[in-house]
């Protein structure tokens, strides 16, 4: 077993898992079932989270590998974040959530991309969620989104 | 599954000396989906994610060394890269999507050992050095003599990749990537083309590589040889392209075949040699 001490959403939290275990389940163990396992190969990004800012896929991390001190942002901790918030307000206004299932991980994506360039264009925000699928396609409301939340053009 | 999370590379040394049989972990991308899948698990893993001093980009006079920890975001970031190895920089853009990116390492990449890896093309053509570590010492090979065969390169069950370095190309010369993929991201390659060149009337210093297309990453040795110094028209073009087809040797796979892959490396290296032309003004 390890045990880490990490900030999960700006909280402390104590964590104990099996040693092979992955970040996506370790963190859905402690009922932030937010964050979704799709594929479990890293081609999907419905379970993406930012570690110390940095977007990554649980599902391909080892939760092990994340040491004490770790700040991990999952969609739970979004509303508290003004940027995450904008995003979430966006969403709902331009419709962009259709079966739901992408929606954390678009979401995740979307912040992580805020989080170093707040005003990117449509390629750029094409770019950043390239490892998100959505399998009812809903992509351009999707995009249109955060770029309402980056305060640019779509809607 | 015990998973060992030293902070030393020393220390990371030694747990490997001592337990041969475990499994170094870098971002995990290529691992976890491998067991994920239903792969046996290793009974031991020494992750290297706490290692923070093996993942730095150092450029220094005309050769860059790149830490084996660096991620493929932090290289395609990389001022230097940018500016002088776009090759590297563009292999390190195409591989995965993002996330994939912000947690894939180039020894990751390197030791995976696949023959479509983005990385070992453009560092191929760069005539980078791979460089190891072990308790008894460290040791440099050239990245074109690490891979041996389909999934195995030259490292000993006590070494860890440290490093890759290479020379920083000469300010005439251009380098250069391609990937062909199902689309741009989360693509593993069909194939991809590497390539370095000095532009001037003459063609100077070519290197051409290529993923995909072999057991291992390729250096295209005939096709360089056969126009290096020979002035770069449609007929040196049409002659590298024939060559690059005859001297790979791809399979059909559920991501391409064989024929589209041998077709479509020498249009790659007839377009890397054009990109030459288009840069001269």
């Amino acid at each position: 077993m390890t045990e880490r001490a990490w900030q999960v959403n700006g909280r402390p939290l104590r964590v104990r898992f099996d040693d092979g275990a992955r970040l996506v389940d370790v963190l859905r163990a402690q009922g932030l079932t937010g964050t979704k396992e799709g594929c479990g190969e890293g081609e999907c990004g419905a379970c993406s989270v930012l570690v110390d800012g940095t977007l990554v896929v649980s599902c391909l991390a080892l939760a092990a590998a994340q040491p004490d001190g770790a700040r991990i942002l999952t969609v739970e901790g979004l509303e508290d974040d003004p940027v995450g918030a904008r995003i979430i307000d966006a969403f709902e206004d331009l419709h962009a959530v259709q079966c739901g299932y992408c929606t954390p991980g678009m979401l995740m994506a979307a912040r992580a991309l805020l989080g170093r360039d707040p005003h990117p264009d449509r390629a750029q925000v094409a770019l950043a969620m390239s490892g998100n699928i959505c399998r009812c396609t809903g992509y351009a409301a999707i995009v249109d989104a955060v770029l309402v939340a980056a305060g640019g053009e779509g809607g | 599954m015990k998973v060992l999370t030293p902070r030393r590379l020393d220390e990371a040394l030694e747990m490997k000396a001592e337990r041969p049989d475990a499994v170094w972990a870098a971002g995990t991308t290529d691992l976890l989906p491998r067991w994920n899948g239903g792969a046996p698990r290793p009974a031991m893993v020494v992750s290297l994610a706490s290692i923070g001093d093996l993942a730095g980009i150092e450029a220094r006079g005309d050769r860059i060394r790149i830490g084996a920890l660096a991620t493929h975001a932090d290289i395609a970031s990389h001022l230097v890269v940018r500016e002088r190895l776009a090759c590297l920089a563009d292999a390190a853009r195409s591989v995965g999507a993002p996330a994939i990116r912000n947690m894939g390492t180039l020894g990751g990449n390197l030791a995976n050992a696949s023959p479509a890896a983005d990385m070992p093309p453009a560092l191929l053509a760069l005539d980078a050095e791979v460089h190891l570590a072990s308790r008894r010492g460290e040791r440099g090979v050239p990245v074109s003599g690490f891979f041996v065969s389909y999934g195995r390169v030259d490292l000993e069950p006590d070494e860890l990749i440290v490093a890759v370095s290479a020379c920083l190309p000469r300010p005439r010369a251009v380098t250069w990537f391609r990937k062909l993929g199902t689309r741009r991201a989360q693509s593993i390659a069909k194939l991809s083309v590497a390539g370095h060149a000095e532009a001037g009337d003459l063609l100077a210093h070519v290197r051409l590589a290529a993923g995909a297309v072999a057991p291992v990453p390729l250096r295209l040795r005939r096709t360089e040889e056969i126009v290096e110094g020979r002035a770069n028209g449609h007929e040196t073009r049409a002659l590298a392209a024939g060559t690059a087809e005859r001297e790979v040797t791809p399979i059909d796979d559920v991501r391409s075949s064989a024929g589209y892959r041998r077709a479509m490396v020498g249009v790659l290296v007839a377009r890397f040699l054009e990109s030459l032309d288009a840069g001269r003004v």
